[in-house]
């Protein structure tokens, strides 16, 4: 009687620590991957935490969760996106009533071109590629499945974004 | 830089975005995660509580300009002006922020709730009902839509009705909110009275009654069209400026 009391605290303590570890491990990662997809410093710790309480609740449910590190940005992806076709409706809206000001690009042009402002300039998907590759260390395979393409694809990604950024750093030496 | 190097670098610099994350503190149990994961999806997602902060922020400028006194305090608010002493009402910008503050969801109980007497206008009738937030409320989070029925004396309901969207905000102990209730066309039968309101918080399963003052009670609209669905509407969640009640 007492085991089959104690069993579920017990549980719910490991989805806990599950989630707490993942939080610790990933989710500088987790971040930055929100932030790559376009999102303000805001809305990716907003988005890092509903994916975090996602895989919580995922785990309470014992939802079959294969490989949780995947598992979180796939989720993560799939929020961002939402916030994306959010934030379009939201800012057609908003530009009906006040036009916005046109952001002036001269000055991050007269910047010097690092290397992480370079994968910033990157197409969306090479620049989730890198990211998920280099920072996360995920496999082609777990890519593929994040961002719902072939792992070949995954790679072709990622090999077109390295000649990109070579030719981008490049041009910046000679500038 | 040959691909080696690059592929290096990418993996051994520091990326400056990883940099800046902090890491926002969990709750405390998976339920409270479930709370705040379903005030997320009524308020409709991270992006549509970006439109909902802004509504919010506009609520913030009409109220102070109406001299509501809406309170705004913490870090977030910049100071802004206080109508009462004890309690605020902070519009959220994002459930993070909620999360940080440990609040869980609103319910009924944590509200002391009045209305004024029921009144007559343009075929309908209707109240404001005051929500005061117990002066031992920590700190609740409020958003979504409130549930509102009308029940006869044997409790049967007459008709239920949905709030508009309330942005989500964290309110927290004296703090006072209003809703205004209308209700229009009712062609049935006389029902049987005493009539009650009731309400109904988002995430919460308990109904609160709302009292009428002593010697007034719920009025029953008159028919305006046999044939059409008699009708409840129920504002959402503004802050009051009303004065504490005594005592």
């Amino acid at each position: 009687m007492l085991e089959g009391l104690h069993r579920p605290t017990a549980e719910a303590d490991a989805d806990r620590l599950a989630v707490v570890d993942l939080q610790a491990r990933r989710g500088p990662e987790l971040y930055g991957f929100a932030r790559r997809l376009g999102l303000g410093a805001e809305a990716a710790e907003d988005a890092v935490q509903e994916t975090l309480l996602r895989a919580w609740t995922a785990l309470a449910a014992r939802t079959p969760v294969r490989d949780l590190d995947a598992w979180s940005f796939t989720t993560l992806y799939r929020v961002c996106m939402d916030q994306h076709r959010w934030r379009r409706r939201v800012q057609r809206l908003a530009e009906r009533l006040r036009p916005t000001p046109q952001r002036s690009e001269a000055a991050s042009v007269a910047d010097r071109l690092t290397l992480w402002d370079a994968v910033d300039r990157l197409p969306e998907r090479q620049r989730a590629v890198v990211h998920l590759r280099y920072r996360a260390d995920l496999t082609f395979e777990q890519i593929g499945e994040i961002l719902h393409i072939k792992p070949v694809s995954a790679r072709s990604h990622a090999s077109r974004a390295l000649d990109a950024l070579a030719s981008l750093l490049a041009e910046e030496e000679f500038r | 830089m040959t691909r080696d190097e690059l592929e290096r670098a990418l993996r051994a610099g520091v990326d400056p975005h990883e940099r800046a994350y902090r890491a926002a503190p969990l709750p405390a149990s998976v339920e409270e995660a479930q709370s705040r994961l379903a005030i997320r999806r009524a308020s409709g997602g991270g992006a549509l509580r970006f439109a909902g902060a802004m509504v919010a922020a506009a609520l913030v400028v009409v109220a102070v300009v109406a001299g509501y006194g809406l309170v705004t305090r913490g870090p977030e608010s910049g100071g802004g002006p206080a109508a009462s002493d004890s309690g605020s009402i902070v519009p959220t910008a994002s459930a993070s922020a909620s999360a940080s503050a440990g609040a869980r969801p609103c319910r009924a109980a944590d509200f002391a709730i009045t209305s004024d007497p029921w009144d007559a206008g343009a075929g309908s009738r209707g109240t404001r009902v005051v929500f005061r937030a117990l002066d031992s409320l920590d700190a609740c989070v409020l958003g979504g839509r409130l549930v509102a029925s009308i029940v006869d004396a044997q409790g049967a309901a007459l008709v239920t009705a949905e709030s508009d969207v309330t942005p989500t905000a964290t309110v927290t102990g004296g703090a006072q909110l209003e809703i205004g209730v209308a209700w229009s066309n009712w062609c049935g039968a006389s029902p049987a009275e005493p009539l009650e309101l009731r309400v109904r918080f988002p995430f919460d399963a308990s109904e609160a009654a709302v009292v009428p003052p002593a010697g007034t009670a719920v009025l029953v609209p008159p028919c305006m069209g046999a044939g059409q669905d008699t009708a409840l509407s129920v504002t959402r969640f503004e802050a009051s400026n009303r004065p504490p009640p005594e005592g």
